[in-house]
């Protein structure tokens, strides 16, 4: 059997005994088998000296199962009861939640498990986002705007516009995207319904009514997300 | 939509800056700045947040793309940060819209088909300019730019 073959066989047999985990809220054997996998797919990527095909699947892999890592912490928190009443559990489920959809947006069409096992996590997911709906609304985020003066390929680190690498797309394990090198402010910070990044959420404990008008405190601007950030 | 014969504002302003029609003779399509349209200082120009993604699979796809940083200009990406997708000027020479479309189309429909989008289309076809400056939805982005390959 090709060593592809082989492994992707093994990392499809552990997201079934993560699911079969999971199923028993087993967070703490469900967590340690993704955290696992996340770094059997970054040794190969990073440090075996592999075809690009297994590090190209094992960055998809890879996604995943820091997507079912995560999914296994906010799996847990809403376990919890009242979870939606400690401040903390809802800021780290609403990030949990964008991290899993992004990465799962990404990867999960590509792994070979069961639709069943892909159904049941999108719509766990959806569920969960239901919820945050139902609880505090569409919701208002935060952002700056920025201005990217210059900018490096991620994967060969030349200038990003004149490199023959295209965005977003896998060399060698790895995603080619923007790195900026030179950022300066934009105009404005906006505070917006539809933002690019839905992480940066204004919660209601973060606004203050004061005599100058409504304070917003305690709350990040901006965030640095990426969905391979198990490479690292 | 706007069609006229008369030279384009963005073209008056390339040439301010020093971009001849002659240095741009063989370009098929042009990926400019957001403002080309209403700055004249080099200084000021910013490009829109998806041009550069949009400049590079063009070029992969063997068009003859140009920004202003082919000729020398320096001018940086704003980056914004609602759900809307700017893709800055994009001036297209009519034999390479089909292709332009089809690589607009696939990365709508892959990306960004929910989101809205904001662009300002120029096409040039034997010396007539047809000018779009659109901010919709991508299906209906789409449809015009079929309805344009005629």
């Amino acid at each position: 059997m090709p060593e592809i073959t082989r492994i992707v066989k093994l990392y499809d047999k552990s997201i079934n005994d993560w699911t079969l985990k999971i199923s028993k809220q087993q967070y703490r054997e469900a967590r340690l088998i993704a955290t696992k996998k996340v770094k059997q797919c970054r040794k190969i990527i990073l440090f075996d000296p592999n075809e690009e095909d297994l590090k190209n699947i094992s960055l998809l892999y890879g996604i995943a199962f820091r997507g079912l890592e995560e999914l296994t912490d906010l799996a847990e928190i809403v376990a919890e009861y009242e979870w939606y009443k400690k401040h903390e559990s809802v800021e780290r489920a609403w990030f949990l939640l964008q991290n899993c959809k992004d990465r799962f947006e990404s990867s999960l069409e590509f792994v070979m498990v069961t639709s069943k096992i892909k159904e049941t996590i999108s719509s766990f997911l959806d569920i969960i986002e239901k919820d945050f709906f139902a609880l505090f609304g569409p919701g208002l985020y935060i952002s700056p705007e920025i201005v990217i003066k210059k900018s490096v390929c991620s994967i060969c680190k030349s200038d990003y516009r004149s490199c023959p690498h295209l965005p977003n797309h896998i060399y060698n394990g790895k995603i080619c995207r923007s790195e900026p090198t030179e950022i300066g402010p934009g105009n404005c910070i906006v505070i917006l319904q539809n933002p690019k990044d839905l992480r940066c959420r204004l919660w209601p404990w973060h606004q203050e009514q004061a005599k100058e008008g409504l304070v917003l405190h305690d709350m990040p601007l901006i965030i640095s997300f990426k969905i391979d950030d198990f490479l690292d | 939509m706007n069609t006229n014969s008369d030279k384009w504002i963005g073209f008056k302003h390339l040439e301010n800056l020093g971009i001849s029609s002659d240095k741009l003779a063989d370009y098929e399509v042009l990926c400019l700045p957001e403002n080309i349209e209403i700055e004249t200082d080099p200084d000021k120009l910013i490009e829109a947040g998806e041009t550069v993604h949009l400049y590079k699979i063009l070029r992969s796809q063997g068009i003859k793309v140009y920004s202003l940083q082919d000729f020398g200009y320096d001018v940086p990406s704003y980056e914004r940060r609602g759900d809307t997708i700017y893709f800055g000027v994009i001036v297209i020479q009519f034999v390479v819209l089909p292709i332009v479309t089809a690589i607009i189309a696939n990365w709508i429909t892959e990306k960004i088909f929910h989101k809205s989008i904001k662009i300002k289309i120029h096409v040039v076809k034997e010396g007539n300019e047809t000018q779009i400056d659109y901010n919709g939805d991508g299906e209906t982005l789409l449809k015009i730019l079929k309805g344009l390959k005629g």
